[in-house]
């Protein structure tokens, strides 16, 4: 259990704790103008990659280094180390009870990288962003306002598919703003953390939870290993079976929902000795 | 722990340069062909100006080129041979 958990998670994991799904949050000036900022400019942010790797690579000097080291360091130091999570579909169900209304638009990621406004994958969750969602229809294009019964459907429907399920809070406040459903590379935020290495980790976190393989039951059918998007999980020709590496895992479940044998399963990511401090 | 973090700070080796050129692109919306296809997701497209209240169909279009594999896939599908890939030396 982290500090920031322990303070805005109730002792439980933070998108447990239903203080942070209330509508009185709305009432701080602050967090509407985060929202808003959200609305605005999430694309132009993801825009900005280009211009960041180009100020990297043009670093010469070892104090050049360190002071953007330096910022690099505030930046993290001032975040929340939950901006999003990756959760297994059981967290989602729980999620879900907690939840008020909500709606689904179309994945801003695959918008942004894809050019494409159909995919439908992103789902609002929380007071705060829904009820601004309507002021911004550029971002919330093909708005679709759902039940409890409809998200959880859908989202079985997209663990099926082999999307891994992210939950996401906003950048400066503890306030749930919602699902996405997401892909290498195609998800902005699961490939900046794939390609830029673990101090990634203040925009998008591990899940609680670890995969562990039970190898006297794998029988190397390899209907993991296709599933994965974080290359966690290789199939050996050596021992004819698929060999899952727990330091990458992020703990979605994909591939344990996969498995035909149920030689994989769910271990709470701190009883996991090998991995309980890599998030 | 962020000290540990920062020794691991790793950006992705840039090998290729991938150019878009403004004039002879069609635009994201119209055409979007090298945002498809592209296996790397390089190309980045956003909107120019986001206003409260209205729908913004001007967008503009970027490529993330650290990411790029080198494949060649969106000179091939661009229908106005717009994007030039190059090798970066060094």
């Amino acid at each position: 259990m982290c500090d920031w958990c322990l303070k805005h998670g109730d002792g439980k994991k933070w998108y447990l704790n239903v203080k942070n799904y209330s509508k009185e949050l709305l009432k701080d000036e602050a967090v509407i103008e985060s929202v808003i900022k959200y609305f605005q400019n999430t694309e132009n942010m993801a825009s900005m990659a280009p211009y960041m790797v180009e100020g990297l690579l043009s670093l010469r000097t070892d104090e050049e280094f360190e002071a953007m080291v330096e910022n690099v360091r505030r930046m993290i130091e001032e975040a929340s180390p939950h901006r999003g999570q990756v959760v297994p579909i059981e967290d989602v169900r729980e999620i879900i009870k907690l939840a008020g209304p909500m709606a689904r638009i179309a994945c801003a990621c695959r918008r942004m990288l894809r050019a494409s406004f159909d995919e439908k994958t992103c789902i609002l969750v929380g007071p705060a962003y829904l009820e601004y969602a309507k002021e911004w229809p550029d971002f919330t294009r093909g708005i679709e306002y759902l039940s409890k019964e409809e998200v959880l459907e859908l989202m079985e429907r997209f663990d099926e598919k082999g999307y891994v399920h992210t939950f996401w809070m906003d950048m400066s406040f503890p306030i749930v703003m919602g699902f996405c459903n997401c892909e290498y590379p195609t998800c902005a935020a699961l490939r900046y953390r794939r390609n830029l290495g673990d101090w990634f980790n203040f925009f998008l976190r591990k899940a609680e939870y670890v995969a562990v393989m039970d190898y006297d039951k794998c029988i190397g059918c390899g209907k993991c290993v296709v599933r994965c998007q974080f290359s966690a999980l290789t199939f050996s020709p050596y021992l004819e079976k698929a060999i899952l590496d727990m330091k990458k895992c992020f703990g979605c479940g994909l591939c344990r929902n996969a498995c035909p044998v149920g030689a994989i399963k769910l271990l709470p990511r701190t009883e996991v000795p090998a991995v309980r401090n890599l998030w | 722990m962020v000290t540990y973090h920062l020794r691991m700070l790793t950006i992705p080796e840039r090998t290729m340069r991938v150019q878009i050129d403004k004039e002879k692109c069609e635009g994201s919306l119209k055409c979007g062909k090298c945002l498809k296809s592209c296996p790397a997701a390089v190309f980045i497209t956003f909107p120019k100006a986001r206003e409260r209240g209205k729908i913004c169909e001007d967008w503009d279009i970027t490529a993330d080129d650290a990411l790029c594999w080198g494949c060649y896939r969106c000179v091939e599908v661009c229908p106005r041979k717009a994007i030039s890939l190059s090798a970066l030396e060094g």
